[in-house]
């Protein structure tokens, strides 16, 4: 990471050239091109704190409804939640982190609906500024049992921003504030006899990215056929309040975990971090992209998940006509 | 004598109107604001192909310019050039159409019809060989606007004269 971070920071002040902005992570404020469907599938990985493979597949539908106005649809798969919280709610908390603990089967996770729009856009020769607006709303089906909310899967709820991009030739950076409120997930069991309600809470959060781009390859195009290759370098930070968990209409003494699964504890309680995400694309054709990347802890840690962090992202865009050349 | 002015006047526009099958125009070249990369001048490429009177474009990725060559008997919509590119997302920096050799743009002329298009000649460039005359347009948005401003200004008059009776291309002829 610390290689990944000194090669950004030597091209910084040679970053008058050429450039790109297709983070893997975050979203640009340039739109996608109207009338363009595109598909993204992307592939998280992590070893949890106890050496177990967790995995999460993303797959987003994307489209430019116009010049303005692009959406992103998501369907997440992953093996990090249950459907439901188990009724042992106490023993469930302490001990799934624990080695030996079963794992967790793949289950669809949660969907999410991203809208766009563009509101600021300044052109000039091979640079532009744009400031975009952006909202979301995910709908999740499993049961997060964490205080920082996560919309692509983990919590119901909805978000909004807003992102600031420059592009200068071969250099582009870009900058996102938001908002996430998730929603409270409850779930009733009116036929068991000592747990008749869980309520479980993720904190309300910010989070603030930072991405940096730079277009390696090629210095000059020959063709629509070159091989581009990106480097990036993104922080993306969140900040966030501690989870709420109500057990039967009465809120639960978190500080019982603290003794027992000190991972545990933290991860209900409010937190902030930001992670630095250093990753490679490959464009192909012009349509094709392949995103790897890495993510390690920059600014404290993410207990969503553990580190490295690894991403792995195939996108292609369909466009009506080919290209002459 | 004012006679005379309108009929020499009305033999041009006949004359033009009557070659309309073939087009005015060899081809064109535009430029592009706001992109840099092979992704986003395909996306401007694959737009302007959807259009009728396209016949081809030639991409200059590094230099975010084309060459546009017409379908011949097919008006050529410049108004339309001009929106599919920000219809992708980004902006026009100019548009520049090469005459088709047989048509040439006196000095003193200072209107071209073709079809229902109408081109106002704003200016000449002094001293410039009549052989491949090149129309640059500044209308809105089919300049940047910096340019655009500038030229407003400068032919204020012409600009309001014609301001409500589309199609009207303001050009220079360079």
């Amino acid at each position: 990471m610390k290689a990944a971070a000194c090669i950004l920071l030597f091209m910084l002040p040679h970053a008058g050239m050429f450039a790109q902005e297709l983070f893997p992570v975050a979203e640009p404020a340039s739109t996608y091109p109207q009338k363009v469907p595109g598909i993204r599938l992307t592939k998280h990985y992590y070893l949890d704190q106890v050496s177990r493979s967790r995995a999460a597949y993303t797959l987003r539908y994307i489209y430019g409804v116009n010049k303005n106005l692009s959406i992103i649809s998501s369907l997440t798969c992953s093996n990090h939640h249950l459907k439901k919280i188990p009724l042992n709610f106490q023993s469930y908390i302490i001990n799934h982190h624990q080695r030996g603990y079963r794992d967790n089967p793949f289950i669809i996770e949660g969907i999410n609906l991203y809208a766009k729009c563009r509101v600021v856009s300044l052109d000039k020769k091979s640079k532009h500024f744009r400031i975009a607006v952006y909202s979301e709303f995910a709908q999740s089906f499993s049961a997060h049992d964490r205080a920082e909310p996560n919309l692509l899967s983990d919590n119901t709820g909805y978000g909004y921003g807003i992102i600031l991009t420059k592009l200068i030739n071969r250099f582009a950076a870009s900058l996102t504030w938001g908002y996430i409120k998730p929603f409270e997930y409850i779930q009733n069991n009116p036929d068991n006899v000592y747990v008749k309600q869980i309520r479980f809470k993720s904190g309300d959060a910010l989070l603030y990215n930072a991405s940096f781009g730079y277009r390696l390859y090629p210095l000059r195009y020959k063709s629509y056929k070159d091989l581009n290759i990106n480097l990036y370098f993104e922080c993306i930070g969140k900040q966030y309040e501690s989870a709420q968990i109500y057990y039967d209409g009465k809120p639960y003494d978190q500080t019982i975990l603290k003794e027992y699964d000190r991972y545990g504890y933290m991860s209900l309680q409010r937190g902030a971090y930001v992670d630095a995400k250093p990753s490679v694309q490959f464009i192909f054709k012009s349509t094709t992209r392949l995103d790897v990347g890495m993510a390690w802890p920059l600014y404290k840690r993410s207990f969503n998940h553990t580190y490295p962090l690894l991403y792995l992202s195939f996108q292609k865009l369909f466009f009506k006509t080919k290209p002459v050349n | 004598m004012n006679l005379t002015i309108i009929h020499s006047f009305s033999v041009l526009v006949l004359m033009i109107s009557k070659l309309h099958a073939q087009s005015l125009f060899t081809y064109a070249t535009m430029a592009v604001d706001g992109f840099t990369c092979s992704q986003c001048a395909l996306s401007v490429e694959n737009s302007l192909r959807t259009l009728p009177f396209v016949s081809s474009v030639s991409m200059d990725i590094n230099e975010t310019e084309m060459k546009i060559f017409f379908v011949n008997g097919i008006e050529i919509d410049f108004f339309k050039l001009a929106k599919k590119v920000y219809e992708s997302g980004f902006s026009v920096r100019h548009i520049r159409a090469v005459l088709a050799p047989e048509y040439i743009i006196a000095e003193n002329q200072n209107l071209l019809l073709n079809n229902n298009a109408k081109y106002v000649i704003l200016s000449h460039t002094p001293d410039k060989d009549t052989l491949n005359q090149t129309l640059l347009f500044v209308n809105h948005k089919m300049i940047n606007k910096y340019e655009y401003e500038k030229y407003r200004k400068l032919y204020s008059d012409k600009f309001s004269m014609y301001k409500k009776r589309n199609p009207i291309y303001f050009v220079i002829v360079e």
